[in-house]
């Protein structure tokens, strides 16, 4: 296990080299110049020009801003948020546990919602129940997380108003004893969390469909009915666990997409996470925040990735025992 | 069970592709035209406008229309009544079938205009994507050793950047315009494809007919492009049809957070934006643009499901 950690997390050291080379990269090729970011629209005087480029370093050779620019991202420093004139880390460290938060109520929605699709999917297979759970799961995947997050807003928060139509927290709520702040928060996250787990949720429906057909069709299934198992408990014990596998390889493929369609359910639902930050960046012409911003959310998919892979060395031992044997 | 789904798939791609097509002789009004703020605004659908138009070509809109006992007529926008010449008038009764946006413009025809933008946007995009997946997984597959682990390793480093910010980045640093969402969006979506492709080359380059060409003196590049890529077009058309509709998704993404194709074109990412800030009393406005939207998308899944099952 001990390994299997070590493994990964070098392995992300390149990654993480790759992604700091590539956003250089991309600042360079872009157009204009850095400089013309901080100095705005109006006429600028050349000696003001090469003060800025001087403070900021932008008068160096490229490799010389490129060293720094690595250096830095490894000694913690992402630089400065011209709009919000605070330390980037610090702008994105407020940030990073909404997304985090968010993140997490959408994954656990989509693997209970998935895995309990799936199994409505195999009491019949083949019938009507789960040829409409299949056409629904479509359309869920398929409508855009934007445009449902516009939705459930006009449903739930405004033709019903059962729940906040944005924000984290109600106003005030930083006075309130933590069980209330803990009620409040659940409260604005359960519909954010919901727009960006349920499209996922139906392609995890379909996998657990796929793995329980084929489960069932084993020999410890039929060995565990023939020993006079219930149905319920042959679904749930026996066939499921073999089912979880691929649904956590799954998962783990599909957390990049989880934390691109944050950017956009943070934005719908004025959740102040990283990707509203980030898009607010983008607005403000804040640079150093956007570059921040793609390289964490990088790292946050290299760690959700380095959890799947344990949870799936959790759930198949032969992974765990194959390991230790060949070592 | 296949034919059906990529039947209705491609039926339902078609019909959009015709209906963009079609969008300049199409008897719509022009999507961008704002002929009466005060009139047309937030008009729901089904709704239905007095209009009156003159033989030169003038045209007023009207929330009432009277005509006077001198003949001239008077009609009432708002609070105010304004006279206006009588002879030569036509009285119609304009219908507007999806409504109106905010600024009055015809709903039906920005969504038709907007497929245009749309679905051009989602094809290149997707072609863009599978050319340089399918480039890259031909190259590795068919190069092996340190030049396929290179490759597979940048892909596999590719996939677990996640889309959006990368998006957000280059939005930031380039100007966007329908060529640059282009680009990115297909930029950002190949990495699926490279690894299918390679994949193929992987397996059809030990085959005999692949050897034989060789034998026979043929340049790697031409038994990559003559002989494994035609093998491998069954799997790239799979792959097209999954890229088209995501990348008609990530360009309203894109458009919808103001960042994609720039107004005053109308994209149907744009248009949802349009009425984000409407839903209370104009719901009408996201929501046309957001079922054409899961309609591309089904389609195109139906297509690489169909289709899969087939091959």
């Amino acid at each position: 296990m001990l390994g299997l950690i070590t493994r990964r997390l070098l392995s992300a050291v390149p990654l993480i080299a790759g992604v700091l080379t590539l956003t250089f990269l991309l600042v360079e090729a872009a157009p204009g110049r850095p400089a013309d970011l901080l100095l705005g629209d109006g006429p600028v005087t050349p000696e003001l020009r090469a003060r800025v480029e001087a403070a900021y370093g932008l008068d160096q050779p490229a490799y010389v801003r490129y060293a720094s620019w690595m250096g830095n991202a490894l000694r913690g420093d992402l630089g400065w948020s011209i709009s919000r004139g605070r330390q980037v880390t610090s702008v994105l460290a407020d940030a990073l546990p909404h997304t985090i938060g968010l993140a997490a109520a959408a994954l656990s929605i989509q693997l209970l919602l998935g895995i309990l699709l799936g199994a409505l999917h195999v009491v019949r297979p083949g019938g009507a129940l789960d040829h409409g759970l299949g056409l629904a799961g479509l359309v869920l995947a398929s409508v855009p997380t934007f445009w449902l997050g516009l939705m459930a807003i006009l449903l739930f928060a405004v033709a019903v108003p059962i729940f906040p139509p944005s924000s984290a927290h109600s106003i005030g709520a930083e006075a309130w004893s933590f069980p209330a702040r803990a009620i409040d928060a659940l409260w604005h996250a359960l519909l954010p969390s919901l727009v960006l787990g349920l499209g996922a949720a139906a392609i995890v429906a379909r996998f657990v469909r796929a793995g329980l057909v084929a489960a069932l069709g084993e020999g410890f299934v039929r060995a565990a009915r023939a020993r006079g198992a219930s149905g319920a408990r042959v679904l749930w014990v026996h066939a499921l666990p073999a089912a979880a596998g691929p649904v956590i390889t799954l998962a783990g493929l599909q957390l990049p997409v989880l934390v691109s369609g944050a950017v956009v359910v943070e934005v719908v639902f004025g959740w102040p996470g990283m990707g509203r930050v980030t898009y607010d960046a983008v607005m403000a012409a804040d640079l150093p925040v956007v570059l921040a911003a793609v390289l964490l959310a990088t790292i946050l998919v290299i760690a959700g990735n380095l959890l799947a892979d344990l949870g799936l060395a959790f759930v198949d031992p032969r992974l765990r025992l194959g390991r230790k044997a060949s070592r | 069970m296949s034919d059906p789904k990529l039947k209705l798939g491609l039926g339902i791609l078609a019909a959009w592709a015709l209906v963009a097509a079609l969008a300049p002789v199409l008897p719509l009004r022009d999507p961008n035209a704002q002929p009466d703020g005060l009139v047309l605004r937030n008009l729901p659908p089904m709704a239905v406008v007095e209009t009156v138009s003159w033989a030169d070509g003038t045209r007023r809109y009207a929330h009432e229309l009277r005509r006077e006992s001198d003949g001239g007529l008077s009609l009432r926008r708002g609070d105010t009544w304004t006279r206006v010449p009588g002879e030569g008038a036509r009285l119609e009764r304009a219908r507007f079938v999806l409504g109106t946006d905010s600024l009055g413009r015809d709903l039906l025809s920005r969504l038709v205009w907007g497929a245009r933008v749309s679905l051009v946007a989602g094809l290149l995009a997707a072609l863009v994507a599978v050319a340089i997946g399918g480039g890259v997984g031909l190259i590795a597959g068919f190069s092996g050793g340190w030049v396929d682990a290179a490759l597979m390793r940048a892909t596999d480093g590719a996939l677990a950047i996640p889309r959006l910010f990368l998006l957000l980045l280059l939005a930031a640093l380039f100007r966007p315009s329908l060529a640059t969402t282009v680009l990115l969006v297909g930029c950002t979506t190949w990495m699926a494809a490279a690894r299918l492709v390679r994949g193929e080359a992987l397996s059809i380059r030990e085959r005999e007919f692949v050897a034989s060409a060789r034998a026979a003196g043929a340049s790697p590049a031409r038994v990559a492009m003559h002989h494994v890529l035609p093998h491998a077009a069954a799997v790239l058309g799979v792959e097209a049809a999954i890229r088209l509709g995501q990348a008609v998704l990530l360009e309203a993404s894109l458009s919808f957070l103001g960042l994609g194709v720039p107004p005053p074109a109308a994209s149907w990412g744009g248009l949802i934006a349009d009425g984000r800030d409407r839903l209370l009393d104009a719901w009408w406005i996201s929501t046309w643009p957001g079922l054409a939207l899961a309609f591309v998308v089904i389609a195109s899944s139906l297509v690489a499901d169909g289709a899969r099952e087939r091959l």
